[in-house]
């Protein structure tokens, strides 16, 4: 049986010696201290012995299995920032083009509606503003807000009466007047052009409250 | 001059953790590469004897669940063993309060530690498990992380909630109580 050594700074690195984990210097200290101390060479021995017992021994343990079970790597900050980016990106897309719906919807309507009172107004003053209609883009808030701005400027009052009956503005044409619709009547192809520019020239330039559909005027009479 | 070990080891362990957290799962795979096998060790030394690898497991699932509030003022190795540890000491109160008594306090005579006295084949490995045996829990926790892995003092001592120097004793006090058993033998 072997005494305990005294050399308690030597003493505790004997683990760190057996583990191979000292620095160069140390460990040449340690090497020399243990060609002269037998109770330090036992203490490694039985330091060697539980290493080699708990080796031989050491349970085995499923590596896959442990990390199949483990938590998924967060998403790097780093990659997050582009995507939320993006996302904000294409949400103010997605706002942009839903209020440029919402505008061409209102102004639609508000056209549908200035057609439909102009259908019933003087010919003069609907003629510009049914060619301006269908050009109205949702882009241009300008144009689309002249037109809705222009719509009103047109005096309803003069031509309100006459053009409350469709028939009626017939009556105060003269007859001369009459015989010459007639005539460009009879003039006019069975079939409709598929250009509405040879239909609509004409129409328009009848005195009539009778106004062009906003179709381009393709259509039979 | 040459970088000592354990710092080589932590700044390895500091960089799969960095890799994890940035996405890289492959480095979740190479950190339980480096520690499965002594958290084994280490369980098998506590006295357990069945499911320790599903003891590794959970001492892994619950240190990644909570790897951001991992510090580097101790070892990842540090960290684990702790995590294992208190694993064992739920388990063992656990089986307690359903009345299969397991010896965890210091001093008690019947000690549950018998791993490798029934898994070893070898002569001079029974031996060793034979000395152990005699030591308390606290003495076989300390000699087990100091003699088979090697750990410093001062991360015991965090292990097991210790002090540095209580450490040191349980551990000269362990080494002699085996020195003495294996030149008895």
């Amino acid at each position: 049986m072997t005494s305990e050594c005294n050399d308690i700074s030597v003493r505790d690195l004997l683990p760190e010696y057996v583990h191979d984990t000292l620095p160069a210097a140390e460990r040449a200290r340690v090497t020399r201290h243990l060609e002269a101390c037998d109770a330090c060479s036992a203490e490694v021995a039985v330091i060697r012995s539980v290493r080699s017992a708990f080796a031989a021994v050491a349970p085995k343990v499923a590596i896959p299995r442990i990390v199949a079970a483990l938590p998924a790597a967060p998403r790097p900050a780093r990659a997050a920032a582009p995507v939320l980016a993006g996302g904000a990106a294409f949400g103010f897309w997605r706002i942009a083009a839903g209020l440029a719906l919402v505008a061409l919807g209102g102004t639609s309507v508000v056209l549908a509606r200035r057609v439909m009172g102009v259908r019933i107004s003087p010919a003069p003053a609907t003629a510009p503003a049914i060619a301006v209609a269908p050009k109205a883009r949702p882009e241009s808030g300008a144009t689309v807000r002249q037109t809705a701005t222009a719509l009103p400027a047109h005096p309803p009052a003069a031509g309100a009466e006459e053009g409350v009956s469709f028939g009626g503005g017939f009556s105060d044409l003269t007859d001369d007047q009459l015989k010459d619709l007639l005539r460009e009547v009879d003039g006019m192809q069975a079939t409709p052009s598929a250009d509405p520019e040879e239909h609509v020239a004409p129409i328009v330039s009848v005195p009539a409250p009778i106004v062009p559909l906003n179709d381009g005027g393709n259509h039979a009479w | 001059m040459a970088v000592p070990k354990g710092e080589d080891d932590a700044a390895v362990d500091a960089a799969l953790i960095e890799r994890y957290m940035q996405g890289d799962q492959r480095a979740a795979a190479e950190i339980v590469k480096r520690h499965a096998a002594a958290l084994a060790r280490f369980a098998s030394s506590t006295g357990e004897r069945e499911e320790i690898d599903e003891l590794v497991q959970d001492t892994f699932v619950r240190a990644f669940n909570s790897l951001e509030t991992f510090r580097a003022d101790s070892s990842l190795r540090t960290w684990l063993f702790t995590i294992l540890r208190r694993l064992v000491l739920d388990r063992k109160r656990a089986e307690r309060r359903r009345g299969n008594t397991v010896e965890l306090e210091e001093g008690h005579a019947v000690q549950a530690f018998d791993a490798l006295d029934a898994l070893v084949a070898d002569e001079t490995a029974q031996r060793v498990a034979r000395a152990l045996e005699r030591l308390s829990p606290m003495q076989r926790e300390v000699f087990v992380l100091r003699v088979t892995e090697g750990t410093a003092y001062g991360e015991i001592a965090k292990i097991l909630g210790s002090t540095e120097g209580a450490c040191r004793v349980h551990y000269h006090n362990a080494m002699k109580a085996v020195k003495e058993f294996l030149d008895d033998q």
